[in-house]
């Protein structure tokens, strides 16, 4: 009963709305009337035709709500990894570039890296080359030994160290987030001496008696030679930057060259050349440069380099560029149920313009264009998709807040959140489409005659 | 009502309603697919990667210093606590079903000289009449080297092949870290499980005394095991890591080395690689949620619709359960149509990735479950419609309008 009641006063208010726009628009221009006044009057009228269908307006639009939630969640987890991996980074500063031999860059480049190795090896005589270039502050050549053999208070360990030039870390140091909680870092002229990390200190040499935490001027035993530890570092505590700061060992390059077992030509071999470069000037020009004067120096042709270059930038790009293609997979599984709810918004519209064939035949009757029949029924359709969107974007934001709160990094940016609404609104004006021309093509006679 | 009558009525009534029943299944169609295509592509990785690490054979373990677990995940070098000694090799070697034992010495960022040209190389020290038990691969040239020949080498595939301007050949002289060295072997090429590919490798011997007094006389860097075919790998591995326990003084919650088989390889690649597809197939499942809310307000429609039909339906004498069976079923068939076009959809698309050389596998086990999730979803997604439309008075659905 109630049904035709409601089916009445709508369609009454329709024709009611239509006649007066009609009526009010005797006098002037009658396109122009229309197209002002039209656009509200549809709205309203889908607005009314929806909360009359509510059970099924409902769950359609949990379908978009579902899609766009799952959407938003994933893309804000994969910004919140990319935002935490940049944090992390800052603790290098932007100021400084490596150069490792080899050439790293597609698949096989990755692979050889984790295997260590490196295709074409690196000299003192690089190093060199690398200093003159302009725009370079200081550079300096890297051993490291991999499996160093560690003892502390007859506590054995193996690790990572790090043999580099004192005098460009203490640049690079200087413009980075990293402080040493205690003592100094080392001076070019020691020897003999290391800085090591937080983690290094704290844990490295726990037993379950003891918890044998390494002080300052303590006696680490390296490659069976007595190093002493002249400053330890804060904790930095990121996981990415972890073998750098704290878990690293640091020494002079030309102590962890006597106690690598390297001899002859080996004692001049790099494992990598760092440069910190000048205030105000590009990495990316001074790694150009670096890039000319080692390929002629190494008698390589420049598309076919033995060593590659990176700069700050071009780890923040990588990393840019591995969570967008992350981000963009997951938005894309994501957005199959979104396509899902799309079909859901055709189905439910194709249903609406089937149940109200007479209704649109009344509406016809009293004057309204198919264009006027198809605005509705798209706009029911849009309004469907946007209320979904709104509702799913909230609740994808509550959710990655959630997240948060439970320590998993989301960021949830306003582009994403306005981008997700303007979509699950295009998703129903798209879905709603078809549906809204089978309304606006029925004849008014034969939709008067439905039954 | 007897099935068969149930049946051709829900699918009349389908067949009434075409566009409709067709868009709701396609709902269910995409969900299934892509949870198909998903799942068969993450379990089409766990199965390369296994054939891959079938080519080392089973039977062998790997002892590494420091605890590797889950938690000690790092990017980086390794950071390890604890190391491995010659004790520690003489121990394995009188465990019951060990055939051979090497301690192997690492240094991994080595420098090689071939005709002029240099690069970095993994040198790797070894025993070699029990490492070369490990090389099951084969040699493209030569063979392993005999104990105590130091001057001479063995190469890997790429190492030969890929290093240097000209290929290094059986007889030819490299020169690592300054020592020169004969190659004698070089391995056939293995693919990118191992490390065999990029290693030069040589008597333990020469590479400590390379490394001098800055590598401990005792010590080892990693130690490969191979165990006799014929007894379980687990019991060979077990009997070490007490033998090793024992030796090292800590408790198997604080050990300070890891034992790997080729099965706890491959147990800890399937781990990764199971939690990647139920990730996957739980985002994808989304869809299919949605597609099941798609069934329900279809259904909803449908009973709406159909008030009169019910009424009439009751007034010759269907039962309640008559109703809600009639409404469940078409549900259920709707999931079910879906399921299984979607399945086909999926293992379509499953054999295309599978061409473009994109691994993918379609068990039977992911096709059935797949269909009956389908029906599942429908059926449930029916529920209260069907409900509803049970529940109905026969006198106020015939007098509906």
């Amino acid at each position: 009963m109630s049904r035709v009641t409601i089916a009445f006063r709508s369609t009454s208010d329709i024709a009611k709305l239509l006649l007066g726009a009609n009526g009010a628009g005797h006098k002037k221009p009658k396109t122009r009337k229309w197209f002002t006044v039209k656009l509200s009057e549809h709205i309203d009228y889908a607005f009314n035709s929806l909360r009359y269908r509510s059970l099924r307006s409902w769950l359609t639009i949990l379908g978009i709500v579902i899609g766009i939630a799952s959407i938003v969640i994933l893309i804000s987890l994969a910004q919140g990894l990319d935002t935490s991996i940049r944090d992390q980074l800052k603790v290098y500063g932007s100021n400084y570039l490596a150069v490792i031999p080899g050439q790293v860059g597609g698949a096989s480049g990755y692979a050889s890296l984790s295997s260590f190795a490196f295709q074409g090896a690196l000299y003192d005589s690089d190093v060199a080359e690398v200093r003159r270039v302009p725009g370079i502050k200081s550079a300096g050549g890297v051993v490291a030994i991999l499996d160093g053999h560690l003892s502390y208070r007859g506590q054995p360990a193996s690790q990572m160290i790090s043999g580099v030039d004192p005098g460009v870390y203490a640049d690079f140091l200087a413009s980075s987030t990293a402080k040493l909680q205690s003592g100094r870092w080392l001076k070019n002229s020691d020897r003999g001496k290391i800085v090591i990390g937080d983690t290094v200190a704290k844990t490295r040499f726990k037993t379950r008696k003891n918890s044998n935490e390494v002080r300052l001027n303590d006696i680490i035993t390296i490659n069976g030679r007595d190093f002493r530890v002249v400053g330890i570092f804060a904790k930095v505590g990121s996981f990415i930057a972890s073998t750098d700061f704290d878990e690293a060992i640091y020494m002079n390059i030309e102590d962890a060259r006597d106690i690598s077992g390297a001899t002859g030509a080996d004692r001049q071999r790099v494992y990598s050349i760092f440069a910190v470069t000048e205030n105000g000037v590009d990495p990316r020009t001074v790694a150009d440069d670096i890039k000319l004067r080692l390929a002629n120096k190494r008698h390589v042709p420049l598309d076919d380099l033995d060593f590659s270059i990176f700069t700050a930038d071009q780890i923040l790009n990588l990393v840019g560029s591995i969570t967008s293609i992350l981000a963009l997979f997951m938005a894309g599984v994501a957005a199959i149920s979104l396509l899902v709810g799309g079909m859901g918004v055709a189905n439910s519209m194709f249903t609406s313009v089937l149940e109200r064939t007479r209704e649109i035949g009344i509406l016809k009757s009293v004057g309204a264009s198919n264009a006027d029949i198809q605005n509705i029924f798209l706009f029911e359709s849009g309004i469907i998709g946007a209320v979904g969107g709104i509702i799913g974007a909230v609740t994808g934001w509550l959710f990655a807040a959630i997240f948060s709160a439970f320590g998993i990094p989301t960021t949830v940016s306003p582009e994403l959140l306005l981008f997700a609404v303007a979509f699950s609104f295009a998703v129903g004006m798209v879905s709603g489409y078809f549906p809204a021309r089978n309304a606006a093509r029925l004849q008014p006679v034969e939709a008067l005659r439905y039954e | 009502m007897n099935f068969a009558d149930l049946l051709s009525y829900v699918i009349t009534s389908l067949r009434y309603r075409k566009l409709r029943a067709y868009l709701t299944i396609l709902g269910i169609v995409i969900g299934i697919a892509s949870i198909v295509i998903l799942i068969s592509l993450a379990q089409g990785l766990d199965a390369s990667i296994r054939s891959q690490l079938s080519v080392l054979g089973t039977n062998y373990v790997f002892v590494i210093p420091g605890s590797v677990g889950a938690s000690s995940f790092r990017l980086g070098p390794p950071v390890l606590r604890g190391q491995l000694t010659t004790r520690d090799v003489d121990a394995i070697r009188e465990v019951q079903g060990v055939v051979a034992v090497s301690g192997n010495i690492a240094y991994p960022l080595a420098e090689i000289e071939f005709k002029g040209e240099k690069t970095g190389v993994s040198l790797a020290g070894v025993e070699p009449s029990a490492f070369s038990k490990f090389i099951t691969t084969g040699y493209d040239a030569g063979r392993f080297i005999s104990d105590g020949d130091t001057s001479g080498a063995v190469i890997g595939w790429e190492v030969a092949n890929t290093y240097f301007k000209k290929n290094v050949t059986l007889g030819s002289t490299i020169r690592v870290n300054g020592h020169d060295f004969r190659v004698k072997g070089i391995l056939s090429k293995v693919g990118n499980t191992g490390p065999q590919d990029t290693a030069v490798y040589v008597d333990q011997k020469v590479v400590r005394a390379m490394l001098g007094s800055s590598y401990a006389r005792d010590r080892v860097t990693t130690i490969i095991v191979v165990t006799n075919k014929d007894i379980p790998i687990s019991r060979v591995s077990d009997e070490i890591d007490r033998r090793l326990q024992a030796l090292h003084k800590v408790t198997p919650d604080n050990k300070d080395y890891t034992l790997f088989t080729a099965d706890s390889i491959a147990a800890q690649i399937s781990q990764v690689t199971g939690i990647l597809s139920v990730f996957l197939a739980g985002v994808a499942a989304i869809s299919l949620l949605v597609g099941g809310i798609g069934i329900a307000n279809a259904m909803f429609t449908s009973v709406f619709e159909r008030t009169r039909e019910i009424g009439i339906l009751k007034s010759i004498g269907a039962n309640d359960a008559h109703i809600l069976q009639l409404f469940l079923l078409e549900s259920g068939l709707i999931g079910l149509i879906g399921g299984i076009v979607g399945v086909m959809l999926g293992f379509a698309t499953g054999l295309l990735l599978s061409v473009f050389g994109v691994p993918t596998i379609i068990t039977p086990e992911l096709v059935i479950f797949s269909i009956a999730f389908s029906f599942a979803v429908g059926m449930v997604s029916g529920y209260f419609p069907a409900k509803n439309a049970a529940a109905l008075q026969p006198i106020e659905a015939l007098r509906y309008e």
